[in-house]
C-alpha cells in the first residue's frame, strides 16, 4: 500500500468523524479496493456498502474546505457526483487511496471554483440598489426592469422572480420545479448575468 | 435488495443518504478504462505507422543519415520524438485521476519544449528571414502544412483515447496533447526536410505548434470535460 500526503491527510480528516472508529489501515484499503471491483461488475451492494463508508469521509472532506455552509451540501453532491462518473478510472490493480483523493481534490477544487463565480455574481447583483426588487407592482412602475426581465428566457426569468418577487428559497424553488438546486441556481445564475448586460447596455435609468 | 442496502445507508445522515440512494440507482456493470501504458502503447503504435505512412508519400531527405551522424542533429531529433512521447503520456496521465503529472514532470517538459524552440538557433547554421520567406513561398508553406497534417490524426487519436477517461484539468490535457501531436510533425518533417537552418526550422517546423496550439486547449476543454456530463 502507497502511504502518500493524502493518505495522510485522510487519516486527518477521517479521525475527526465524530462517533466513527476509523483505522486507515491496509485491511480497510484493501476492503474498499475489493468493492470498487465488485461495483464494476454491478453489485448494488458493494456499492451501498462502499457509500457508506465513503460518504462521511468525504462530507467532512468537503465541510472542512468549504466556509459557507449552506453551500456545503451541493457541493458535497456534486464531489461525490463525480466520484460516480469517474469510477470507470479506477484500475484494481493500482492503490485505492490516492485514486479515490484525487477524484475528491479534483472534484472539490472545480466545484468550488465554480461556485466562486457564482458567489461574486451573486454579490454583484445585489449591487443593484435601486432596482425595485421587492414587490411585483414597483416592477409595473419600472418599464425598463420589466423589459429586461421579458428579454430573458422562459427559464432564467421563472427562477430569477421567484428569488427575488416572490421571495422563495432556493431549495422551494427548486422543489417546485423538480429541479436540483444546482441547476436552479444555475438557471438564476444566467438570468441575472443576462439582466445585468441588457441594463447596462441600456444606459443609466432615468425613472 | 433495496432492503439490503438500505442496512448500510442507514447510517448516513440525509443529503448523504439521498445522494448515494441517487447514485444506487445507476449501479450497471461497466469496464475499466486501459492503463495509461495501454493507452500510451496504442498511440505510440499508431503514432509510428502515421511517421512511416507519410514518409513513404513524402520521402526522407536523401543525406538523412549524413546529417543524423551530427550529434546536435541527432540530439535535436531524439528531443523532438522524446517530447512528442513524453507530452503524450503527460496527456494520457493527466486524464486520469491520481496519475496526473506533478510539478516535477510538468517543468521537465515545459523545459524541454523551450529547449527545444532554442535549440535550432544554438546548434544550426543561421538563414535570414527573407529565405525563410522565399523557400516557404516557393514551396507554398509545404513544411508547415505537413506538420499540421501529422498532427492531426496523432491528436484525434490521443483525444478518443483521453475522452474515455475522466480528465479534471481538461484544457490542460488538451494542451499535452496537442503538443505531442505537433511535436509528431515537427519530427516527420524534419526527417524529409533538406533545410536544416534555424529561422527555417523555428518558423516552418515548431512555430505551427506556437500558432494552433490554442486549438486543441479550447477543444479539450470541452471534449475532456465531457464525462462529467
Amino acid at each position: 500500500m502507497v502511504t502518500s500526503g493524502l493518505d495522510r491527510l485522510y487519516k486527518r480528516v477521517g479521525t475527526s468523524r465524530p462517533g466513527c472508529d476509523l483505522d486507515f489501515n491496509d485491511e480497510q484499503w484493501q476492503r474498499w479496493a475489493l468493492w470498487m471491483r465488485l461495483v464494476q461488475d454491478g453489485d448494488t451492494e458493494a456499492y451501498a456498502r462502499l457509500l457508506s463508508e465513503i460518504s462521511p469521509l468525504i462530507f467532512n472532506y468537503v465541510r472542512k474546505r468549504v466556509f459557507n455552509p449552506s453551500y456545503v451540501e451541493d457541493i458535497y453532491q456534486e464531489v461525490l457526483l463525480s466520484f460516480h462518473k469517474a469510477r470507470h478510472t479506477y484500475r484494481a490493480e493500482r492503490p485505492f487511496s490516492p485514486w479515490l483523493f484525487a477524484v475528491v481534490r479534483n472534484a472539490l477544487w472545480n466545484a468550488l471554483n465554480k461556485n466562486r463565480r457564482f458567489l461574486e455574481k451573486e454579490v454583484l447583483l445585489a449591487d443593484l440598489p435601486e432596482t425595485p426588487w421587492s414587490a411585483p407592482e414597483d416592477l409595473e412602475m419600472d418599464g425598463r426592469l420589466k423589459a429586461a426581465l421579458n428579454s430573458l428566457p422562459k427559464e432564467n426569468r421563472q427562477a430569477v422572480e421567484m428569488l427575488k418577487l416572490k421571495d422563495m428559497s432556493v431549495e422551494n424553488a427548486a422543489k417546485e420545479l423538480g429541479i436540483s438546486k444546482v441547476a436552479f441556481k444555475v438557471r438564476a445564475h444566467r438570468g441575472y448575468v443576462q439582466l445585468r448586460k441588457f441594463l447596462s447596455k441600456d444606459g443609466p435609468h432615468e425613472g | 435488495m433495496r432492503d439490503r442496502t438500505d442496512r448500510y445507508l442507514n447510517k448516513l445522515n440525509g443529503v448523504q443518504r439521498k445522494t448515494a440512494e441517487m447514485l444506487l440507482k445507476d449501479t450497471k456493470p461497466y469496464k475499466p478504462v486501459s492503463s495509461v501504458l495501454s493507452q500510451w502503447l496504442v498511440w505510440m503504435g499508431f503514432a509510428v505507422f502515421v511517421v512511416l505512412t507519410t514518409l513513404v508519400f513524402i520521402k526522407p531527405q536523401t543525406q538523412l543519415m549524413e546529417k543524423l551522424e551530427l550529434l546536435p542533429n541527432a540530439i535535436f531529433m531524439l528531443l523532438v520524438f522524446i517530447g512528442s512521447a513524453l507530452s503524450a503520456w503527460a496527456g494520457i496521465s493527466s486524464s486520469m485521476p491520481g496519475r496526473e503529472p506533478g510539478l516535477t514532470e510538468r517543468s521537465f517538459l515545459v523545459g524541454l519544449i523551450l529547449v527545444l524552440f532554442v535549440f535550432p538557433f544554438l546548434f544550426f547554421t543561421p538563414d535570414t528571414l527573407a529565405q525563410v520567406w522565399a523557400h516557404s513561398m516557393e514551396s507554398g508553406w509545404f513544411c508547415s502544412r505537413t506538420v499540421v497534417l501529422v498532427a492531426l490524426p496523432s491528436w484525434l487519436l490521443l483525444g478518443w483515447l483521453a475522452s474515455q477517461n475522466a480528465s479534471f484539468s481538461p484544457a490542460w490535457t488538451g494542451a499535452w496533447l496537442g503538443i505531442s501531436a505537433f511535436l509528431l510533425g515537427t519530427g516527420t518533417i524534419q526527417l524529409h526536410c533538406e533545410h536544416w537552418e534555424s529561422n527555417h526550422m523555428f518558423v516552418d517546423h515548431l512555430l505551427p505548434m506556437v500558432l494552433f496550439i490554442v486549438l486543441p486547449i479550447w477543444v479539450g476543454s470541452f471534449w475532456f470535460a465531457r464525462w462529467k456530463k
